[in-house]
Order: structure tokens, then sequence, then C-alpha cells
């Protein structure tokens, strides 16, 4: 069926809602949400369902507007990363000058103040590496508050040379994702995403085989891509 | 091409609502026109060949045919009904059987016309809220439409057999809905004026009762409030009888032709000796308001005595009618045996007329025994055709259904629900729980396990699951043995040596409760307070379906609450 915004049918509502299907065809059934009738079930109008849901104070699952899609998480990597961008040559020889490499190149909008950036990078590494195997470290601050970030960006650098990042498995590191979100749901999604990827065959190497930034972003919409048509793992 | 169905279903519900208060109330009017017409003619034509064995017999004849026709030709319960259109209503969306539409119409005139002591009314409202229900399943219409539609039929019935709108609809909001809701309000107002008008076409505008004006003084608001009492009393002893009646004679003469044989004849004993607790006996009422009843109050406490037994017996031995008519009838007597004592006990006073205690006798046994005050003081200003007895009906109403509720908790309509646990009001906790099916609270997202696994097994499960539990099932049969808590394992799991000896079933929890998927939700809340779990396996058979927790479960709760919220 074509995603019509202005009609939903009783699976649309189920998870706008957050409840099962046939708690959706009962309340039809009961008469406790609009709807109307088509050969094909109950269909219902998406302003009139906003509105009944507001007014009966029911929490809806996603944002009411400017969603062309329900699936609006499944690319959530790709988001990220076309958010934060992606550098090549990123020069450095041990943690602390790639990551002061990195805090210059950071753009926010607004402006932060690139010490705090560093400081903050800084301040996990020491704690524990972000290194986290297979040559990737993925660099990020463990409060998100005072960066006040509002959308997930992950801006991805590839190192001119490996370096040392002390990361699990104890080879040097030539790849970094550095991570911004906005709350920890975010960034746990984000990280369970990432990992997944990395552990699969052939993704590092693609992307280490990439020689511009719109290549390397194409891989990683391909690679994300991969997991939502059918072959879905664990994450 | 949309069937008509379908147009009319997808038309705004406001406009549904009135087409079927229309439609509904030209029915209904019908069905208690046509009662009405064939209760009076019957009589007449029977007075030909009256004589007191013909009388003797005549009742236990009816409820013999009540009895036969319900049982073996429309399959259908004896008694007055009126609580099966109150469940279905709470609990199934209003819907009622086809044969609801007439078999208690067919019923109760075999039973009230050969002398059985019963009402046309109930049998009527059945009827009604029968044809309303089947209405709005004809339209294929939602549950809150069909709710409407079935009160809409009851409220008709009730405004056409009294010719009183009014306490139509009062006594749906009252009695049948349980709660005043405005959405439904519409077709229920308008399924009354239809049902009022078609019985007027017919009958014109009849008063059923009409007296001469009556004037209230104060000494009369008093003795008024004191006859509640007295109201009380007889509406306590009528509502213990009949549940007396039903009980008693049920577990005497298990036998349903015995029964109605045994207990028909008792009619027709109490018949012919007192021929004034004939029928629904509202020739009684009017020769009473009319100044008969010279006899004296002896006689009238007799009287009320035995059209209560007459009205139990009936009913219990399987015959077909409702109590209105027989409260109206208990409480017009109670009436005029006060005003008699009042005028004995103080000769000094002036009392109003007879009529006055009359009607507020009635006002106040209908109140208590329908457990509906409004109804009662509507009804009898509607059917006495003006207000001006209104300040004594509303003292006696308010006053005897509290009485009645110290001794009774529960109305003639309700207690057979209460008893069974049935009685769903509206917007109460039992009701929103009622709504929701055990399997819609189901969580499934839990990864099977099986009980000969070493819990090393486990680790890749664990890593798959969002959950702590896992349910354990027997590998060949997939029968459901059990549960393994995350928490309680993992202390093994972090002992290589441990998590490759120990199995599963050496862990896993075999004691704890089990819910039934057909289970109603009160009971599992029952069963979560008793043995303070936090969730319970669910399952059909031997075999696990999911699992259902208490946070879930509030969290259903709460949607359905909202969802159901009138704005």
């Amino acid at each position: 069926m074509p995603k019509h915004r202005n009609w939903l049918d009783v699976a649309d509502v189920a998870r706008l809602l957050e409840i099962p299907v046939v708690k959706v065809q009962r309340w039809v059934h009961q008469g406790k949400i609009p709807c109307k009738f088509d050969s094909r079930g109950a269909r219902f109008r998406r302003s009139e369902l906003l509105d009944w849901a507001r007014t009966h104070d029911l929490v809806l699952a996603l944002p009411p507007v400017g969603d062309d899609s329900l699936q609006a998480q499944d690319d959530r990597l790709f988001r990220a990363v076309s958010n934060g961008g992606i550098h090549f040559g990123l020069e450095g020889q041990d943690i602390y000058s790639v990551l002061e490499a990195v805090s210059q190149r950071l753009h926010f909008d607004p402006p932060l103040v690139k010490e705090r950036i560093l400081e903050e990078l800084l301040a996990r590494e020491e704690l524990a590496s972000t290194g986290i195997g297979r040559g990737v470290a993925i660099p990020h601050p463990r409060n998100m508050s005072p960066l006040n970030v509002t959308s997930p960006r992950i801006t991805v650098f590839f190192l001119s040379h490996p370096v040392d990042f002390a990361a699990v498995d104890g080879r040097p590191v030539d790849l970094l994702f550095v991570m911004f979100s906005p709350d920890s749901r975010t960034h746990l999604g984000l990280l369970s995403r990432l990992g997944y990827l990395l552990r699969r065959q052939g993704f590092p190497e693609r992307l280490r085989g990439c020689r511009t930034p719109e290549e390397a972003l194409a891989t990683i919409r391909d690679a994300e891509k991969a997991i939502r048509s059918g072959e879905s793992g664990p994450e | 091409m949309p069937s008509l169905q379908q147009r009319i279903r997808n038309l705004d519900h406001r406009i549904q609502l009135v087409m079927i208060g229309v439609l509904v109330g030209v029915f209904s009017g019908f069905a208690a026109l046509g009662l009405n017409l064939a209760l009076e003619s019957f009589p007449r034509w029977l007075s030909r060949f009256s004589g007191p064995a013909l009388y003797l017999v005549l009742p236990a004849v009816g409820i013999l045919l009540t009895v036969l026709f319900l049982r073996y030709a429309v399959r259908d319960r004896s008694g007055h009904g009126v609580p099966e259109v109150i469940f279905s209503i709470s609990a199934r969306g209003g819907r009622l059987p086809k044969r609801s539409g007439f078999s208690r119409l067919v019923a109760s005139f075999l039973t009230i016309s050969c002398g059985g002591s019963a009402g046309p009314e109930a049998p009527v409202v059945i009827s009604g809220a029968g044809i309303g229900s089947n209405v709005a399943a004809w339209l294929q219409a939602n549950d809150r439409i069909r709710v409407a539609a079935t009160g809409s039929g009851a409220a008709a019935a009730i405004a056409a057999i009294f010719n009183a709108p009014v306490a139509g609809i009062i006594f749906t909001m009252e009695v049948i809905l349980g709660e005043w809701a405005p959405v439904n309000m519409l077709p229920v107002a308008i399924a009354s004026v239809t049902g009022t008008e078609i019985s007027r076409m017919f009958n014109g505008n009849q008063i059923p009762f009409r007296h001469r004006q009556l004037q209230a003084a104060p000494a009369d608001i008093l003795a008024v409030a004191a006859m509640s009492l007295v109201v009380a009393l007889f509406v306590i002893l009528f509502i213990r009888a009949l549940k007396w009646g039903g009980a008693r004679l049920g577990r005497l003469l298990p036998h349903p032709l015995a029964r109605a044989a045994v207990g028909g004849l008792l009619v027709g004993v109490l018949v012919v000796t007192f021929p004034e607790v004939r029928g629904e006996g509202y020739h009684l009422v009017r020769s009473l308001l009319d100044g008969g009843g010279g006899d004296a109050l002896g006689v009238i406490l007799v009287l009320v005595v035995m059209k209560i037994l007459a009205t139990a017996l009936t009913l219990g031995s399987g015959g077909s009618g409702g109590v209105f008519a027989p409260s109206l009838v208990i409480g017009a007597l109670g009436g005029f045996l006060f005003h008699g004592l009042m005028v004995m006990l103080f000769p000094a006073t002036i009392f109003a007329a007879a009529p006055l205690y009359i009607l507020a006798g009635m006002a106040g046994t209908l109140s208590g025994t329908l457990g509906a005050p409004l109804t009662g003081i509507f009804l009898i200003v509607e059917i006495t055709g003006g207000y001006d007895v209104i300040l004594p009906l509303l003292v006696v109403s308010f006053l005897t259904y509290t009485l009645v509720r110290l001794a009774e908790r529960h109305s003639i309509y309700q207690y057979e629900l209460a008893e069974k646990g049935l009685l769903l009001r509206p917007r109460t906790d039992a009701r929103i729980l009622a709504d929701i099916p055990l399997t819609e609270l189901l969580e499934k997202d839990l990864v099977p396990v099986y009980s000969d696994m070493p819990l090393a097994r486990l680790i890749p499960m664990i890593r798959r699951s969002r959950r702590n539990h896992f349910p354990v099932e027997e590998r060949s049969s997939r029968r459901f043995l059990g549960m393994v808590n995350f928490v309680d394992v993992k202390e093994f799991l972090f002992d290589e040596a441990l998590a490759q000896s120990v199995l599963v079933e050496e862990v896993m929890h075999t004691d704890d409760p089990v819910v039934g998927h057909d289970e109603s939700l009160p009971r599992v809340l029952e069963i979560f307070d008793r043995t303070g779990a936090w969730s319970l396996p669910v399952v059909e058979g031997e075999r696990f379906l999911g699992l259902i927790s208490k946070s879930t479960l509030l969290d259903h709760y709460r949607k359905e609450l909202k969802a159901q919220t009138e704005l």
C-alpha cells in the first residue's frame, strides 16, 4: 500500500500509539476511536486521529508532522554521519594530538569552544579507551548536556597513520567515529548499529577503501540498507 | 460500490444516532402497542367463559405455555429479563440475540393474560432493547452506537407503554445504561418521542391514571415522609419474596414443567381468593384512584401481601413478566392503606385526598424496587398528568430509595448480576478491566529455552533477548515447564565450569502460578496481589503464550481509560 499521508490504516495507528493491532481493532469495533470504512477495513484520517489522541491525552510515538516515513529510525547511522561529515587524512602521533586535531576540525552551530570539546573527549578516554578493536575508535563525550547537542551526529575521520589508542585488541587505530548524541537512548542506538556493522565481514575494509567522503557515505548508507532489507541481525 | 450499511457506517456518528433513534422508536413503539392491545382484548374475550374453576387453572396453563415457549420454541430464559439487557450493555457492547425482539412479548402475554401476576413493561423493554440492538447490528454499527440503540429501544418501550416520554429517557439512563452520557441522550430522547407518538397515534394522548387536582399541604409532606418507612418495608418484602421465589422454588421443584404447574396452581388459588391480584393489576390502581377500595384497611394489607406473593410465585415458577406493574400496585395499595391509617390516627388533622398518597406510594415502591428514584418521580408525574404532586413524590422517592438500600444493596435488576459478579457499572475499575482481553497484554518477546540445555547455552539467548525471563519448554513436546530468571542464574553463568554442568531444569521455577489465556483480568490481578509477583506466564493448555506483567497492565489500563474518556 502506498504511504498516503492523510489516511492511516489499523497497523499505522497501532504503531503511532504503540499498542497492539488487536487493541486498535477492538477500539474500532467499540467505537472508541474515530474512523471511516472502505472495502479494506477501517481508515483513519490523520488529522482527526491526531486530534483525538491529543484530546484523550494519548501520547504518540512519533512527532505528528513532517515525518514522511514511519521508519525514520532505520537509517539513523547514515543520518548521523550526514550530520557530522567525513574527513580524510587526519594527522597525529598519539591520542592527545589526534583528538586535538579532531576538535579543531569539528564544527558546531552555534560554535562550541574547541578546548571544551577536547576536554570532554579526553576525559572519556581517561576512563577507558574507546578503541573497540579492528583499528576503530569511537571517541565521544561522557556528558552530553554541556555541549547542548540537539540532533545526533557522527564525524568520521580517516587517520593518515595508525595511532596507538590503547584499544581492547591492542591494534593501532586508523578510523574514528566521533559521536555526539542528544541523549543516551540515541547514543545506545547508534552504538549498537555501528558495532553491528563493524563486526560484519567486509564493512570496515570497504570503508577503508573509500577515497572520497561521498563514497564513504554511500558505503554506510548501503550497509545500513542491507540490514533493513531482510537480513536483520541481532542488535 | 459500498453497500447501504457501509454508507451509513461512514456517516457522522450523530447522524447515525438520529436515524437509529427514529427507527428504533417506531419499531419499539409498535411492540409496546401490540402487547398492550393483546393484553386488553384477550381478557375481554375470556370473560365470556369466566368462572372460578377456569381462573384456578388458567395461571398454571399460562405459565406452562410460557415455559414451553421460552424453553423449547425460542430457547430463552424466564424471569423478567432486564438484567440481561443491563449486562449486555455493560459487557457485550449491547449485543442481544434476535429472538429478544419478540420472545418476551409472546411469553409475557401468555403469563399475564392467563392471570399471572406480573407486568408487561419489562418484556416490552427487552423487546425494545432487542430491536434496537439488532437494528444497530444490521447497520454494522460499532459498540458505542449499538449501546445507544439498545438503550433507545428500552426508552421507546417505556415511553410508548405509559405515554411517558420523559420517564422513558430517565428509566434508560438510570437503570439500563447506568450513566448520563450526552452521546446517548440524543438517540434515547428521539426514540422516546417517536415511541410516544406511535402510541398516541393509536391510543390517543391518554393519561393512564388521571385524577383531579391535588394540593399537598405541609402536613401531607410530613405524612408522606413517614410513609416512606412503610413503603420501604413493602419494597424490601417484595424484593426478598422475588429472590425467594426464584431460588427456593427452583430448589424444591427442579423440573421446570413441574415448577410451572405447581407454582401456577398456587397463583390460581390466590387469584380466585383475591381477584384483585390478577394480571398486571392496573384496574385495581384505577379503582383505588377513583375512590374505590372501600374495604377495611386490614383487607388492603392482606392484598399487599397477596400481591407480593402472587408475583413472586408467578415469576419464580417460570412465568414471564416484569415487576414494574406489581410494584405500582403494591405502592398504590400501600399509599391507600397509609392514608386510611393517618385519617384514623389523626382525625383532627386535614390531609389531602387519598389519591395523593396512592401516587406517592407508587413512586416510592418504584424507586425502591428499581433502584431508580428519578424514574419513580417522573413516571408518576407523567402517568397522572400533572406536576401538582411533585413535592410529595420527591420526598417519598428519595427516602424510600435510601431506606431500601440500607437493607438491600442491589436493586431488583442488579442483584442477579451482582451475585454472579457480572454487575459492571460504567466508569468503574471492573468495567475498564472487563474491556481489555488478556491476549492484548501478552508480551511475546521472550526467548524460549529447553529444559535439558546447560546454562552456558543460555548466553547467546540472553544476549539476543531484551528480557530477564525465559520460558522453559520440553524439547520434544514444547510443553511449558516453568520459568528461568536471568538474575537467579547469573552467578552460575560467570563460572565456566558450573555454566557447562548445570542444566536449565535444575534452576527453573516450576511452582509459580500460571495464568490461563482466557482468565479474566480481575482474576489475574488477584493472583498478582496474592503472590506479589511482577509478571506471570500465560499458557494455553500446556503451551506458553507470553508473559503478563503489572507494568504492561498499568500501561494498557491507562490507555483504555483515556480512550474511553467522554469529552
